[in-house]
């Protein structure tokens, strides 16, 4: 159900929520810094949602793969997954949709074909029962009842009258469509104070996906099965035997990877003319150094954050120790370059098909390191990258963006952190002179943990960033959200448990800590009874509770207005809006606008000017709880 | 007028006459009393990033006095002048920018409540027109999932919330239509016995789970529950059809195949049109913001960039229109392609049965808008006159979209998306 919130708001005064504020001449940047709005308080609905996790397609390879032994390439080309906050695990959006269903019948079928199924010497029935009790409760993360065996057998019997192997791979098709197979389930069971706990099997299940990419492992199922995964310390021993597993660090990787975008590396795409070093080969020889990189950080040397960011031994193959002309092998390219910022890979996913760009570079840093949400450029503005002139650096090009009010204010924000990376082409090479000009990779970098940081170069960068509690707090936000499957409420109660240790924990030490969060174990939510097999006795069923809590007159929603740019004769604004509320709310925000509306974005209106009262558009017009939307107008005096 | 059947029919029937001229005359007096009744299907092809409306727009006058320079975008369909209406004017009067663009294009921003619930068009015409085929709707993607589903790489809309995945591998494509099934009708029946059985299972495992979990999560099981529904239907034997040839060994995801890829995708549409496996159909070029690299012309910045060139930057802007009359030539051979085959349901060619849109996201590129978005329409079974060029002076193209709905013999749609914005059809378009 869904509620209405009412926010009405005057003519705002003041800056960022601030209109006609002089100091605000030229404009802010209505940036938005997640998981930053201010005390929220954990104590209490910090629990995350009772959910089903789709498993991703990498996952779903990886299960198969562990489930079957068949080397599944299959979910890599399935229907892309969603990418939310960088990752593509998200839970509410990992769905199901009509051409994902038949790509999975397909796969389940050739996979199930391809399988090794022990031949059949004894009756027919009892070897498909006994196949499917070993193998269902690896696909299923828990034992199998009666009723579900007989269920399967019945598919078993509806190939069988081809051939047993016909029957076998049918029930395994089945499984592998299965939804037991393809969610996990984060449901628990409801105790007294009324917040579900997740099951042995569903600690175990959280525990192999989230540290090792996969469905459990044979220890960890015997350690469900015997009720052992008991205490936040059993948790974490398993959540570090996983991380040392291959799968686990393969799966770390990947959440490094995710996190800084270098999953397009394989394909974003390179002009041919400017870049004719750059084969799919040398993408994967980077790709490559990536990940020797980030196992080296967090598992050969147990490194912090600040190793991850700082660390100047790299790993070059020969592919790319040509490139850099440098020595192949373990290496230092120079004590001015390193960790992941610098990673040839990284710099080379973050810049334009036929150059560097201080821009991708820039937004790189303030999103994915700051956690800065940026607003996109204003419509109306002439978002023209500059031209190329001989003798002209790209930073001297870029210098537009700061003599222009329509941008500067954003860019002011964006810009400085990419020229300190200017000393690195467009496919990640050192380089001292750009188009001819010298390189100048001094910056002063404001709003960086509230104040202006002057830098050299990007190790600078990374420097100032290693030790920014801004950043430690956003490193452990990402985490938290990959760990979660949620972009906020439990996630960002689980960062701010972590941001404290960002600094003085090894990596590894702080990943394995998650799990001793409450929210690790308990959820909250509503309906449903207990998940896992049936039991042996009928339970009565659970009524449905009723939602919570009540809803407040106002939905609990909020807006905040800042001016995106102002000129003498008009401006744009940009609203904000957030629903800190617990229930889903549709909202509708009033403003006393300034002059006239001559163009506005993301929602609609009921008039020009006056007092407005602007409604969301289809996609944003409802908000989940701890949601946000934005929109904007632009208005003439 | 040209007028093409089945050359393997013709040739048969001119065999067996050994009388080719009358014969031709008779096809001919065939032709001319088939009296148009309208399309019976529909392609939307989707090309990124805008325009620059001065490169665009045809030369001459409104009406059926215009032409088009090669200098220009459209220079492709000079040819086929007579075959189009080229829409100037046609504004998204409650979106702005890329990706309320690429949402408001196809949906005119609908709300659950609203008459269109959401859907986009093509979704819309699937559930109206959807049974009786093997695939209710088909989409067909060229690069369209680098970044992920989201709302910048998605057009299609099944609900509100739930976006229509485009599929980008033609390989996909054609194992879900031509492939999977073999052997005489006993061992065809057999195997689709045996995948119902797993379906029940399927189904049975999602009503077992849906007992645990709360209001919250059903959605997802309900989303589950109707794709099964799609993909029973897909279980049907495939199509004994002649018009697909099996893909080659292509890589979905490598920039310098983009030209491959797409007419690879485009080549199965039709030809999946022309099995009568569905009625509806979309192709998508990339998405907005798109970054291909058009190496194939010697053009070394991506796509969106280029979009972004003002007039200043004159090797920009012309690399961004030497890029997009490429997407008008790819709108051609769909074009082509479709005159080629034969309607499977009588007579006439695929194209004359068929209403083709070519959409985009945005209007001027430089400007972030989404006025005067520029759209072209061909084939449409006589729903629309050919051979014009209208300027609707910046009307809602949610009325296009009614008009859509309309020429496909829907005519109780009165408005399509927010009905607050705009309701009725398109004044001057039939």
């Amino acid at each position: 159900m869904k509620r209405l919130g009412f926010v009405i708001i005057a003519l705002v005064a003041g800056c960022t929520g601030s209109i006609g504020d002089p100091t605000c001449e030229g404009g802010e940047c209505a940036t938005v810094v997640v998981n930053d709005e201010g005390p929220r308080d954990c104590s209490k609905n910090a629990l995350g949602p009772r959910q089903l996790r789709r498993l991703t397609n990498e996952e779903y390879d990886a299960s198969v793969f562990a489930l079957t032994g068949v080397q599944s390439t299959y979910g890599r080309s399935f229907v892309a997954d969603p990418v939310i906050h960088n990752f593509d695990n998200n839970a509410r959006a990992l769905k199901m949709s009509p051409l994902l269903a038949e790509q999975l019948r397909e796969a389940a079928e050739a996979v199930a074909a391809s399988m090794t199924i022990p031949p059949c010497s004894s009756a027919p029935r009892a070897c498909a029962r006994e196949l499917l009790v070993r193998l269902g409760r690896r696909a299923f993360h828990r034992p199998l009842d009666e009723s579900e065996i007989s269920d399967y057998l019945g598919v078993f019997d509806s190939g069988a009258g081809v051939d047993y192997r016909t029957g076998a791979a049918l029930m395994v098709a089945t499984m592998l469509q299965s939804p037991f197979f393809l969610y996990r389930t984060e449901l628990g069971v409801r105790d007294d104070s009324g917040v579900y706990v997740l099951t042995q099997h569903e600690l175990a299940t959280q525990l192999a996906y989230t540290f090792s990419g996969t469905l459990p492992d044979e220890a960890l199922l015997a350690k469900a099965d015997a009720a052992e995964l008991d205490s936040p310390e059993a948790l974490e021993e398993e959540a570090r035997r996983l991380l040392q597993t291959a799968s686990g660090r393969a799966t770390m990787v990947r959440f490094v990877q995710q996190w800084l975008g270098l999953e397009r590396l394989a394909s974003v795409p390179k002009d041919g003319v400017t870049y004719p070093e750059l084969t799919p080969e040398l993408r994967q020889s980077m790709l490559d150094e990536s990940r020797r990189f980030i196992e080296h950080v967090l598992f050969t040397t147990s490194g912090t954050f600040a190793d991850l960011l700082t660390s100047t031994t790299t790993f070059l193959d020969e592919r790319l120790a040509t490139l850099h002309g440098a020595a192949a092998g373990q290496v230092t390219l120079s004590s001015r370059r390193g960790g992941v910022l610098m990673l040839t890979g990284t710099l080379a996913t973050h810049a334009l098909a036929n150059g560097s760009s201080p821009i991708h570079r820039g937004i790189l840093v303030r999103t994915h390191l700051l956690c800065t949400e940026l607003p996109p450029p204003p419509p109306g503005v002439n978002a023209n990258p500059p031209t190329v002139t001989p003798g002209v650096s790209t930073r001297e090009r870029y210098a537009q963006h700061s003599a222009d009010s329509a941008c500067r204010a954003c860019h002011a924000l964006i810009d400085p952190i990419g020229f300190a990376f200017e000393g690195f082409d467009g496919i990640g090479r050192s380089r001292s002179t750009d188009n001819g000009a010298p390189i100048d990779t001094a910056a002063e970098i404001s709003a960086f943990d509230g104040t202006t940081v002057a830098v050299a170069d990007a190790m600078d960068v990374a420097q100032a960033l290693a030790g920014s509690a801004q950043a430690q707090a956003c490193f452990a936000s990402q985490w938290s959200i990959y760990a979660s499957g949620v972009e906020r409420g439990a996630s960002e109660c689980v960062a701010a448990d972590l941001a404290p240790n960002v600094a003085t924990l090894s990596v590894q030490d702080l990943m394995a800590s998650t799990v001793r969060s409450s929210s690790f174990v308990r959820r909250s939510g509503n309906g449903g009874s207990a998940p896992g097999p049936a039991a042996p006795t009928e339970e009565a069923p659970q009524p449905t509770e009723p939602e919570q809590p009540p809803p407040t007159p106002t939905g609990g929603v909020i807006a905040t207005v800042s001016t995106n740019s102002q000129w003498a004769t008009g401006g744009c604004h940009d609203v904000l809006v957030a629903n800190q509320g617990a229930a889903a709310s549709t909202w509708m925000v009033m403003l006393a606008v300034p002059g006239t509306i001559t163009n506005a974005w993301n929602s609609s209106r009921d008039r020009d000017s006056g007092t407005v009262t602007f409604t969301g558009a289809a996609w944003n017009a409802s908000l989940a709880p701890g949601a946000t939307a934005s929109f904007g107008y632009c208005f003439e005096l | 007028m040209s007028f093409v059947r089945s050359r393997r029919e013709f040739v048969l029937s001119a065999g067996a006459t050994l009388v080719a001229a009358p014969f031709l005359q008779v096809l001919n007096a065939k032709s001319a009393k088939a009296a148009p009744t309208g399309p019976s299907r529909v392609v939307i092809m989707f090309s990124p990033n805008g325009t620059i409306h001065r490169h665009w727009r045809p030369t001459g006058n409104t009406g059926t006095d215009f032409g088009f320079t090669p200098e220009g975008i459209l220079w492709p369909l000079a040819d086929r002048r007579d075959q189009v209406v080229i829409c100037d004017g046609l504004s998204f009067l409650n979106a702005t920018n890329h990706e309320a663009g690429m949402h408001c294009m196809l949906t005119g921003l609908g709300q659950q409540s609203h008459p269109s619930a959401g859907m986009s068009v093509d979704q819309f015409l699937a559930s109206r027109l959807g049974d009786g085929v093997r695939f209710p709707s088909l989409e067909l993607g060229v690069q369209t999932s680098a970044w992920g589903s989201g709302t910048q790489t998605r057009m299609s809309y099944r609900t509100v919330s739930e976006r229509t995945e485009p599929d980008d591998d033609p390989k996909s494509v054609y194992q879900r239509v031509w492939g999977g099934l073999v052997g005489n009708a006993a061992e065809v029946e057999a195997l689709i016995a045996r995948r119902t059985s797993m379906l029940d299972r399927i189904r049975g495992d999602l009503a077992r789970l849906e007992a645990w979990v709360g209001s919250e999560e059903k959605p997802k099981l309900q989303a589950h529950l109707e794709s099964l529904r799609r993909v029973e239907r897909g279980l049907q034997a495939p199509a004994d059809c002649e018009h697909a040839t099996p893909v080659g060994l292509i890589n979905p995801q490598d920039n310098d195949q983009f030209p491959t890829i797409g007419t690879a995708q485009t080549d199965l549409l039709v030809a999946a049109l022309a099995c009568g496996v569905t009625r509806v159909a979309t192709l998508q070029w990339s998405h907005t913001v798109g970054p291909p690299v058009f190496s194939w012309l010697g053009i070394g910045d991506g796509h969106h960039s280029l979009s972004h060139s003002d007039d200043g930057n004159t090797a920009g802007v012309q690399d961004f229109v030497d890029a997009e009359r490429w997407f008008t030539q790819q709108f051609v051979y769909l074009l082509d392609r479709l005159a080629e085959l034969p309607n499977p349901d009588g007579d006439g060619s695929l194209l004359s049965t068929t209403l083709v849109v070519w959409a985009k996201e945005m209007g001027d590129s430089r400007l972030h808008d989404c006025n005067a978005v520029p759209f072209v329409l061909a084939g449409g079974g006589g729903a629309f006159g050919l051979g014009r060029y209208l300027n609707f002076g910046g009307a809602s193209h949610q009325k296009l979209l009614v008009s859509i709905c309309h020429a496909m013999g829907l005519t109780d749609v009165t408005s399509f998306g927010d009905p607050n914005v705009s309701t009725g059809p398109l004044a001057g378009l039939t």
